[in-house]
């Protein structure tokens, strides 16, 4: 499944998957069993086993997002091997939310191991800050800005618009209390739909403005190199061009709010007619399909590579 | 259930088709009767989003909120049905002319 048109082909690189995948300890003889030296490598750098999605450290495995968080870097990374392995082409890259990892290796702006490891690293400080000051996020879906927004003040504490992922696809991000009251707020104005995500840390809102230099920190030990291939951010279609810029990146969009809308809209006016989702579900192909039913968008999966 | 034609349910699964880009899945592969969500087709909420607004566009009724939705997207005959249910003579009119 490589794909040529004229136009131009952005690979997309999703943030981190909301659940489980179901190939994932369920087939016989160990569940996932990609023959993928990535994940010989995940063993060994990170101690993480996909086949039965679990962590050498206690200490770790008790993390369910830090789980999502792996399991999605390593589905995306072995789907963009495959695609690239096959003479899949490109001209950008794009991520949402965390799946700027990802992304990155793709770009060649780090290495596989180092986005293994910044993906774990970032993922653990995210998981230790949820189980600090508990936080969380939902998924809005049917309910137009004007609205999103009205609810956000009406709550009156601390809740944020995480993602505008569609002129009708909010995600909201905020302390426990407050999303809960977003949540009941929401469906009581129509949502079609109120999805409460895993995360227990209130990602993409200013609450995680504390972590800054945690995340700093932790960040100064990894080299990072210029794109190789046009990188655009997730802030509506910011390009991702130096290092130190990249670095930044990596810990301000931590407590700022993801425009996947405004990066898509972006990459269309670049001439882009073909989205190719990098992972095992096709959540950003859907996205896109809402944005511009136009465009070409679909999802290399992980099946679709054997 | 009354007031539902064959008819209409082609056309719901027609619309489900063209509105989800299903473009490998034709109007026999859909059952009336299975769950559309979940497993079924396996439709989520993106999904539903649009077809909230092909059903808005093509039969002119709305879902006012996620209750009715989960009633509504039980199925293309609960769909067919909320449509006759809510815009009778639009239907009987759309299936006369066309």
């Amino acid at each position: 499944m490589v794909h040529h048109n004229a136009g131009k082909v952005t690979l997309c690189f999703p943030g981190q998957l909301s659940r489980v995948p179901d190939e994932i300890g369920t087939r016989s003889g160990g569940g996932y069993n990609l023959p993928h030296p990535f994940l010989e490598k995940a063993w060994e750098r990170a101690g993480f086993d996909l086949s039965s999605f679990f962590f050498q450290r206690e200490e770790e495995d008790r993390y369910l997002n830090l789980k999502l968080q792996v399991t999605s870097y390593l589905l995306s990374m072995i789907a963009f091997d495959r695609y690239r392995r096959k003479g899949g082409k490109w001209d950008f890259i794009t991520e949402h939310s965390m799946g700027i990892y990802a992304a990155l290796v793709a770009a060649e702006a780090v290495t596989f191991e180092d986005g293994l490891e910044i993906a774990k690293g970032i993922g653990l400080i995210l998981e230790q800050t949820g189980e600090k000051r508990p936080g969380g996020m939902a998924a809005v879906i049917g309910l137009e800005a004007e609205e999103i927004k009205r609810i956000c003040a009406e709550v009156h504490g601390a809740l944020y618009v995480a993602n505008v992922n569609g002129s009708r696809h909010f995600v909201l991000s905020g302390d426990a209390a407050s999303l809960e009251r977003g949540i009941e707020l929401s469906l009581k104005h129509g949502a079609i739909s109120v999805n409460r995500l895993t995360f227990t840390a209130p990602l993409h809102s200013p609450l995680l403005e504390s972590i800054t230099e945690d995340v700093r920190e932790f960040m100064t030990g990894f080299d990072i190199q210029p794109p190789q291939t046009p990188l655009v951010g997730h802030w509506s279609g910011k390009h991702l061009i130096d290092p130190d810029e990249i670095r930044s990146f990596l810990v301000e969009e931590l407590y700022r709010p993801v425009d996947w809308e405004g990066c898509v809209q972006h990459l269309l006016s670049q001439d882009v007619t073909c989205f190719v989702e990098m992972g095992p579900d096709n959540a950003l192909t859907k996205l896109i399909r809402w944005i511009d039913r136009d465009v070409k968008a679909l999802s290399y999966g992980v099946q679709d590579a054997l | 259930m009354t007031g539902v034609t064959e008819k209409l349910i082609a056309d719901v699964k027609k619309l489900i088709i063209e509105r989800l880009k299903l473009e490998e899945i034709a109007v026999e592969d859909i059952s009336t009767d299975a769950p559309l969500f979940g497993e079924g087709l396996g439709l989520d909420s993106i999904d539903a989003l649009e077809l909230v607004i092909g059903l808005e566009k093509e039969y002119g009724v709305s879902i006012p909120d996620a209750e009715v939705g989960k009633k509504v997207f039980q199925s293309v005959r609960a769909i067919a049905q909320y449509i006759v249910d809510n815009h009778g003579r639009e239907v009987a009119a759309a299936d006369g002319a066309s």
